[in-house]
């Protein structure tokens, strides 16, 4: 049945489908590695400091970041928009892909979603610090109150970024749990606890497997996944547009939404690499995530990483085409040169020039450079966000408010915390939830991966 | 009670399909396949159909775009008329919150749907169980209904040994 395609073999090894089941669940049927718990113990330490962090801030109040007058969004957005950016690639890979009928994906969606999660989680706790009063958080919701009633107001994309986050997280869990279903049956029927039966019975909502569920199965994920990825575009352009509609010199461009979405696109996709690189050095699972696998990634990201590349000349060009002295001075006298010159420089080079390495097969096809290019990746794109965010904040169209901006330990106590958060978030789900989607992968074994016996 | 059911037990999909497609010649109506993922030859196969996709069709038309689009009239034109720089109370800009409204519409619906009609839910019962289904068995079951003769459990029985079945059950 075997031909050979493009993509290469997906699934290495000739596995018949008992084996796919028996290998991707081997290290969760067994003891936690040591590894675990200690990554466990430092990722719970850092969400512990930021929650410290976070009520140390509910308690005093924002007075304690380095928020000024002028930079009245510091680190909390440069965050927001960071996390939310990674919090893309999960749906944006498993939807895309299963729009685009990869078959490829299904080794790592399942992870991706994940991360996907745990991350939008992370993204979502920033803006109800940053408003301050977090116990009236519940006032962004329009809903029939006594002030009125006073409505929110519908045309601010503040607003619409509160329905746009909110329906992403929800539909990204949902698909990622309706994606599970299958599998958490397998592992139901697979344990010989009692306990663990009982808890999988229950998340597993009765999953058998006959057609007919199939068929509906199917058709709803398509659905689910078909309405999600306009929704994925949509969400960081509104997210864009809380900076786009503003009349800041370096922020109201119309290059912003498509910017933001590839931007985000670009550090999910890297975020996706570390993870599974991680996932296939730690639990062995080289049969799954192949170099093919990466390589493809690695693939996306320079295609990616030339468009944001393009975005920053476009941004620099159209500043000094238009002519606007306000647009000049922070181009290029505030990030080109100046006081913010090195986030400039560490973003381009970071986003633009490094994953340029991609082009060599050599590189795509090293763990190592591929892990450490993923993780420059990132860094890379929260200096992006800290470029846009501080720089045109910080000194605006009167220069006797000019200010600068620095974080104070609060503010990044708070940022570790997230990413303790996210930590503790994807070791649980390596832990109890089968990390690949054992049935696509049954699904794409026999067309692309078995040779005929 | 439930009838009984003849369970053909298979391990490979291409045994599966010559079996349910000679069942089916035959003239015996199957009840049920179970498989380990979703195999489209099977819908065929078995002529089965799902209206999901035109339910959320309705979900996003009805739903989304009248529901979302009315409410966000009633709350912004007719309950509190802001008036924000004398900009039209009803703004284009509401296209956004429509668009986004509709997808969350459409998810849930679609969602509700098919836990509801597919009876899947926290802690719902499984509704057969059998070693593997959910490994690497594929199971094919025909339902004893009183018509169904004893020589005629023999014949299905032929059919799947014949075609490579592991083993044939009854259940």
């Amino acid at each position: 049945m075997y031909k050979k395609s493009i993509r290469g073999i997906l699934i290495k090894g000739n596995k018949t489908y008992g084996e796919i089941t028996e290998q991707v669940l081997a290290s969760q049927e067994k003891k936690a590695p040591l590894w675990w718990y200690f990554a466990m113990f430092v990722f719970s330490v850092m969400f512990l400091a930021g929650i410290w962090a976070i009520a140390m801030t509910i308690k005093e109040g924002i007075g304690l970041w380095g928020n000024n007058n002028n930079v009245a969004w510091g680190w909390a957005i440069i965050n927001f928009v960071w996390w939310i950016g990674i919090g893309h690639a999960g749906t944006a890979f498993s939807i895309f892909l299963l729009v685009l009928r990869q078959r490829w994906r299904t080794s790592i969606n399942r992870a991706a979603e994940a991360m996907t999660v745990f991350a939008v989680l992370a993204a979502g706790l920033f803006p109800m610090i940053h408003m301050g009063r977090i116990w009236n958080a519940f006032f962004i919701f329009p809903y029939p109150n006594t002030r009125g009633p006073l409505w929110v107001n519908f045309n601010s994309p503040l607003f619409w970024d509160v329905v746009a986050i909110s329906t992403y997280l929800f539909t990204s869990a949902a698909f990622w749990y309706l994606g599970m279903l299958p599998d958490l049956a397998t592992v139901r029927d697979r344990s010989k606890s009692k306990i663990k039966r009982k808890i999988y019975h229950i998340a597993s909502f009765g999953w058998v497997g006959s057609a007919r569920s199939w068929l509906r199965y199917e058709v709803t994920a398509v659905i689910v996944g078909g309405v999600a990825a306009p929704l994925v575009i949509a969400v960081h352009s509104i997210v864009s547009m809380d900076f786009a509609t503003s009349v800041f010199p370096g922020w109201h461009t119309t290059i912003f939404p498509p910017y933001f979405v590839v931007g985000a696109i670009f550090s999910g996709f890297a975020m996706v690499l570390t993870l599974m690189i991680v996932i296939k050095v730690a639990f062995k699972l080289d049969d799954f995530v192949t170099e093919g696998h990466l390589d493809a990634i690695g693939r996306i990201l320079t295609f990616v990483s030339l468009i944001m590349g393009s975005s920053y000349a476009t941004e620099i060009f159209i500043a000094w085409y238009s002519g606007v002295e306000g647009e000049m001075f922070t181009f290029f006298h505030n990030r080109i040169t100046g006081d913010y010159a090195f986030q400039f420089w560490a973003m381009v080079t970071c986003n633009a020039i490094i994953p340029q390495l991609f082009w060599f097969k050599k590189v795509r096809r090293s763990l190592v450079a591929l892990f450490i290019i993923s993780i420059i990746i990132n860094i890379g794109m929260w200096f992006e966000r800290f470029n846009i965010v501080v720089t045109s904040l910080s000194k605006d169209f009167l220069p006797a408010t000019w200010v600068e901006y620095h974080a104070t330990n609060i503010e990044i106590l708070t940022y570790l915390g997230t990413i303790g958060l996210f930590g503790v978030g994807v070791l649980f789900f390596i832990r109890y939830i089968p990390m690949m989607a054992m049935n696509e992968l049954k699904m794409v074994n026999k067309p692309t991966s078995t040779i005929d016996k | 009670m439930e009838n009984k059911r003849i369970i053909g037990v298979f391990d490979d999909e291409k045994n599966l399909f010559d079996s349910i497609d000679l069942v089916q010649e035959k003239g015996y109506k199957i009840s049920d396949v179970i498989t380990p993922f979703a195999i489209e030859e099977i819908f065929d196969k078995l002529k089965l159909k799902t209206r999901i996709n035109i339910a959320a069709y309705f979900y996003g038309a009805i739903g989304g775009v009248l529901g979302i689009y009315l409410s966000l009239y009633y709350m912004a034109v007719i309950s509190y008329p802001l008036n924000i720089g004398g900009k039209p109370t009803l703004s284009l800009s509401f296209v956004i919150l429509i668009f986004v409204g509709t997808i969350l519409v459409v998810v849930i619906g679609t969602l509700m749907t098919f836990f509801i009609i597919d009876k899947k839910g926290p802690g719902a019962k499984e509704h057969f169980q059998y070693e593997g289904i959910t490994d690497d068995k594929f199971l094919i079951l025909i339902e004893m209904t009183p018509d169904l003769s004893a020589e005629d459990v023999k014949k299905i029985n032929a059919i799947f040994k014949n075609n490579g079945a592991l083993k044939v059950d009854e259940k």
